[in-house]
């Protein structure tokens, strides 16, 4: 027998006992989470005349824009136009729990996007999953307040980008963002991957700047803190980026990598942006937003 | 989630506030979990983000830089040898090795848990074993 397979033996079969106290608190905790609730009284609005009002901006604008655009052959158009509409919403006041999600659509003018059409599902996907965590695992007498707000971020000729925005509070509170990408030039969906050809390591580029900002800031405001290597409780810490790690571009074109509480620091840290400016990122950009 | 949090935090207390909080935060963000296979390395990741804060509040309330070594075990839960060599790793050794010996984690899924690369996963694990060889080796030695 190895010493690998001694050793796991041997701590799987040495006796481990939990103290009371411990299972006590666990289970006073698991009593204490909302629990299924009785029948809701949650509704989709279907706001019909504002949404067809929305609709119908939404296609004719991008018309009289592409219009004009030929017309004065100045602005090139790409691709089709997007936008995004609230396509539903879902809100419940009940005692002391609030929920309002509202549930965007991308909308494209003159092709029928792929990238349009898998968003709009994923988007769907999540707000149902979210409606039915809520209806399926709360009780009327906990404090749930629960807000989907979504923004265009970036709309360019080449590039749009979708934000959905997520504040749930209970015991505390929680900001979770997810970031829709359409190029404009295929109609395609994309990710941080799409952006850098495949001989450049853009995930190690990437993260090395993030942790030098990181840094940076932690030199700069002591209360900012960041869960590095180096860290002298470095149990766990923030080495490299997901290969298709959130982003978005700001209004100068410069790649923003958004992070979620309590994913690279702790709570006190937030939801932390970078703003990357290494230039060898930019020099190996495939799209020019 | 005990073993893992004693572990880390070193404490019953602290363990106990360290679930406590995963749980919770677990709770709300159920939803954001795309994969429920991957349950068990997602609670554990939670986790060990709450042990992580407790370590860091700790550190910004005491006088002292060292970290309390892991509590003893009372005379009722007499903790096992290989335990107690476990605890005398490095806070750093001491997850990976409790994530893969006792938590049955893949490397891939610990360096998932800990935001670390894979190839610092299998470099903890080859320093830690080499670590529990020699206290263990003693250990017997001196039995």
């Amino acid at each position: 027998m190895s010493f690998d397979d001694m050793l796991r033996q041997r701590l799987q079969s040495e006796q481990f006992p939990v103290p009371r106290d411990f299972t006590d608190r666990v289970d006073e905790t698991l009593a204490e989470l909302p629990a299924r609730p009785g029948q809701r009284r949650g509704r989709w609005t279907q706001a019909l005349t504002a949404l067809a009002a929305v609709l119908a901006l939404a296609v004719a604008l991008p018309n009289a824009s592409a219009a004009m655009a030929d017309a004065m052959g100045s602005l090139p158009v790409l691709g089709p136009l997007f936008r995004a509409v609230t396509f539903r919403t879902y809100e419940v006041e009940e005692g002391s729990n609030h929920v309002s999600i509202q549930v965007p659509q991308v909308v494209d003018e003159g092709a029928d996007s792929a990238g349009a059409e898998e968003i709009n599902q994923q988007v769907t996907d999540y707000t149902d999953q979210l409606i039915a965590a809520y209806e399926n695992d709360l009780h009327a007498d906990g404090y749930f307040n629960l807000d989907v707000t979504w923004e265009v971020v970036t709309d360019t000729d080449r590039w749009f980008t979708l934000r959905l925005s997520t504040d749930l509070v209970m015991a505390s509170g929680n900001h979770q963002e997810r970031y829709y990408h359409i190029d404009k030039a295929t109609g395609e969906q994309q990710t941080l991957s799409a952006l850098f050809p495949e001989i450049f390591d853009y995930v190690t580029v990437i993260s090395d700047e993030l942790k030098a900002q990181m840094r940076a800031r932690m030199e700069a405001d002591a209360r900012e803190h960041y869960w590095l290597e180096d860290d002298p409780l470095g149990s766990t810490y923030f080495d490299t980026i997901d290969p298709e790690q959130d982003f978005y571009f700001d209004e100068n074109g410069r790649i923003v990598i958004p992070f979620d509480k309590y994913e690279v620091g702790p709570g006190s840290t937030g939801s932390p942006r970078f703003t990357l400016e290494t230039p060898e990122i930019y020099e190996n950009l495939l799209v020019q937003p | 989630m005990y073993r893992l949090a004693m572990g880390l935090v070193g404490n019953e207390y602290d363990a106990a506030d360290a679930a406590q909080e995963a749980i919770c935060a677990a709770y709300q963000k159920l939803n954001t979990l795309r994969n429920r296979e991957r349950f068990k390395p997602w609670l554990l990741r939670i986790l060990t983000n709450q042990c992580y804060d407790i370590l860091r509040q700790r550190r910004r309330f005491t006088e002292s830089d060292a970290i309390p070594e892991p509590e003893a075990p009372g005379p009722e839960q007499r903790m096992s040898d290989v335990w107690e060599a476990v605890n005398d790793l490095n806070e750093q050794m001491r997850a990976v090795v409790i994530l893969f010996y006792y938590e049955d984690l893949s490397v891939r899924e610990i360096a998932a848990v800990l935001r670390i690369s894979e190839a610092n996963v299998k470099t903890r694990l080859s320093r830690a074993r080499k670590r529990l060889r020699e206290m263990l080796e003693v250990e017997n030695h001196e039995l």
